[in-house]
């Protein structure tokens, strides 16, 4: 399977900032280690990005990869919540669907 | 009609959206819109978009298919293009959670949003509300920055750096570097105060701040601890050498010549160094040490860096201890104030005391006033303290007219700091006011070297003091380089010859000589004269001989705690001591 590819705005470094990307990359870590590119975003540093998609807010988390495209806003704080926003399925979830399967 | 309503789509199942009616079903939590007749529906929608609180709705692609104008404002689109925009799906964990949006004006800003599911036209969707929290979130950061910074230089202060050391070892332990801590202190800087005033003094301190920041590397982090004192995290450096080196060039920087108050000042300062994580695992151990280096430094080799060596022992600097005790020690009621009389000489008399601060730290011991009083000075605890003084002083009067021993004045000591502002009056009348204590029955013993850094201050304060009643002494006298005009000038009621003459006035003719001109001076100037630090039967009666007015000393009586000094009145008698009273 293809990896994941996120994209993650946010506003500057402040603690919110920081918090979005900490429990990202905790949840991609964990539950997807190897399996994904993050970008991350600063709409400061690079406000053409965000213009060009669109980012009226942030943290805001764009999965580009695999289509169809899913954007998700908040602290990124629930893994639940982020896994089923973006449309993320747990390596375990997805040998789990294969064995079903076969 | 107005510009941000739901596209009215022929399908709508809702055919009209009423807030009066939004209903929220408290088992799922889920928010249902019910059909309202068309007569509300124009109010209802007038009510919603005028509504300061952002409402949107945003379906489950995250794409908005509802926002009031506030919502609109707070998204950076036009009213006519919200609707249709990708917001994203919200992720709220059922709590508020704060984003960052981005005005149509280009400024920025914070949300507080919350979300619910909802159905809209059918679908599955997410209401969203958004209040604005900008101006709360900044309010609160000015508090927190006040917190955590330093008033007169803007600096970070000694909480915000503990913790930031704290911060720096933990990532430190995790990439295996080393970071260097600084602490500086300057030399010389209560001349600067002394000679030029403290108004210098502060501008002095602000000159090194923005010097010290400017020189460091924006991840490196600049802070005052207290008074003349600051420190600096030096990141990435590993060894003592590195250390040294970043050191000397900040030294360079910071110590050239610059203006203060319309005076060219070279100032110095002497810089001790600690390394994480040789020198200490924790923030306080690494900024003792680089304290102690500093310490030794100063007593050795100023105006130059010194690394921490372990042969200079693991405790902290005696300096550093006194600090951080002095800041305790008045809420810990360590302070106390002792009396010691003052003999009239031509009555035989006593009827006068002076108070003395005295502190006694549960680690340290009793430390000296020389000691501690600068440092109550320099951390501006001086005021706090006085006051606490004036008003034992005042009790101490209140206590020996209770009791029928007579008590004319108690003489309490200004700093030269209390000295600086015209706030010592308004202390002043409020003591007397509290505790009723006449001034008249309050002296103020100013030290000579104080009054000469700001004459024409100390010459106004003096007016006043007098004017409202209190006596004024010129504390230490001959010490100084105040001139007889000057003297003319102060309106002072008194002039205490300093100790270092009584000492020696029995073996030396030149000190005998000294006292004896400033006793014929102060009288032919009709100031009273109070010799200090009378300890023998000689001093007393060459100064007896001299006609010297008020002695004070060992010889006479110990400094002593207002309930030993009453039963010390008591016993007198108002005749001169024998040998029994002068061992109490």
């Amino acid at each position: 399977m293809d990896k994941y590819r996120l994209k993650l705005y946010i506003n500057g470094r402040t603690h919110r900032s920081q918090a979005a990307i900490d429990n990202l990359e905790r949840l991609l870590e964990r539950d997807f280690p190897g399996q994904y590119e993050l970008e991350i975003i600063d709409v400061r540093d690079d406000p053409g990005q965000a213009e060009e998609h669109k980012i009226l807010a942030t943290p805001t988390v764009i999965r580009d990869l695999p289509l169809p495209l899913r954007r998700v806003l908040g602290d990124l704080s629930e893994r639940h919540e982020v896994l089923a926003g973006l449309d993320l399925e747990p390596v375990s979830s997805r040998d789990e669907g294969r064995d079903d399967n076969d | 009609m107005p510009a941000l309503l739901p596209h009215r789509h022929e399908h709508c199942e809702a055919n009209s959206l009423s807030i009066s009616c939004v209903k929220r079903n408290s088992s799922s939590a889920t928010a249902n819109w019910a059909a309202q007749d068309m007569s509300d529906t124009t109010e209802a929608w007038a009510l919603v978009n005028q509504c300061p609180v952002g409402i949107s709705v945003v379906d489950n692609q995250g794409i908005i298919q509802f926002a009031n104008r506030k919502a609109a404002e707070m998204l950076q689109s036009s009213p006519e293009s919200v609707i249709g925009s990708p917001l994203g799906v919200p992720l709220t964990g059922g709590k508020p959670v704060e984003i960052d949006y981005r005005y149509t004006s280009g400024q920025t800003g914070t949300a507080e949003i919350r979300a619910l599911p909802l159905r809209w036209q059918g679908m599955p969707a997410h209401l969203l509300t958004f209040h604005d929290v900008t101006e709360r979130n900044l309010a609160e950061q000015a508090l927190r920055h006040q917190a955590h910074h330093d008033g007169l230089t803007g600096l970070p202060n000694k909480e915000h750096f503990l913790r930031h050391v704290e911060q720096s070892i933990v990532r430190a332990k995790e990439v295996g570097s080393g970071f260097a801590i600084l602490f500086l202190d300057l030399d010389d800087f209560k001349t600067i105060n002394d000679t030029l005033g403290h108004a210098a003094g502060d501008e002095l301190l602000r000159a090194i701040a923005e010097r010290l920041r400017k020189s460091v590397r924006g991840t490196d982090l600049v802070s005052r601890m207290s008074g003349d004192e600051f420190t600096v995290l030096l990141g990435g450096i590993n060894d003592t050498q590195t250390a040294m080196k970043v050191a000397d060039e900040l030294h360079e920087r910071v110590f050239v010549r610059m203006e203060i108050a319309g005076q060219n000042v070279t100032p110095s300062g002497t810089m001790g160094i600690s390394l994480f994580p040789v020198d200490g695992g924790d923030a306080e151990s690494l900024l003792m040490r680089a304290d102690t280096a500093m310490y030794h430094g100063k007593r050795s080799d100023r105006n130059r860096t010194h690394a921490f060596k372990a042969t200079q022992g693991m405790a902290p600097s005696r300096r550093f201890h006194l600090t951080q005790a002095l800041q305790r020690a008045q809420e810990n009621e360590e302070f106390c104030v002792f009396y010691q009389p003052l003999l009239c000489v031509p009555g035989g008399k006593i009827d006068e005391c002076e108070a003395l601060l005295r502190w006694e730290d549960p680690e340290l011991g009793l430390v000296s006033p020389s000691e501690f009083v600068p440092m109550l000075e320099e951390t501006g605890l001086i005021h706090n303290v006085g006051d606490w003084v004036f008003r034992e002083a005042a009790a101490c009067i209140a206590r020996c007219d209770r009791a029928q021993v007579p008590m004319r004045r108690v003489w309490v000591n200004i700093a030269a700091r209390q000295l600086s502002d015209g706030e010592i009056l308004n202390r002043l009348d409020q003591v007397t006011k509290e505790t009723g204590v006449a001034p008249e029955r309050i002296g103020i013993e100013l030290t000579e070297t104080s009054v000469i850094a700001n004459i024409e201050q100390s010459k106004w304060v003096i007016h006043r003091l007098r004017e409202r009643g209190f006596r004024v002494a010129m504390d230490d006298f001959g010490t100084g380089y105040s001139s007889l005009g000057l003297l003319r000038r102060l309106e002072l009621d008194r002039l205490k010859i300093d100790r270092t003459f009584v000492d020696d006035m029995a073996n030396s003719r030149m000190d005998r000589n000294i006292v004896r001109a400033v006793i014929a001076m102060a009288r032919s100037m009709d100031l009273g004269v109070v010799a200090e630090g009378v300890e023998t039967r000689e001093q007393l009666d060459s100064l007896m001989a001299e006609e010297c007015e008020y002695v004070q000393g060992y010889l006479l009586a110990l400094p002593m705690p207002v309930e030993k000094l009453l039963q010390f009145l008591r016993t007198v008698d108002g005749s001169l001591l024998t040998e029994e009273h002068r061992r109490q």
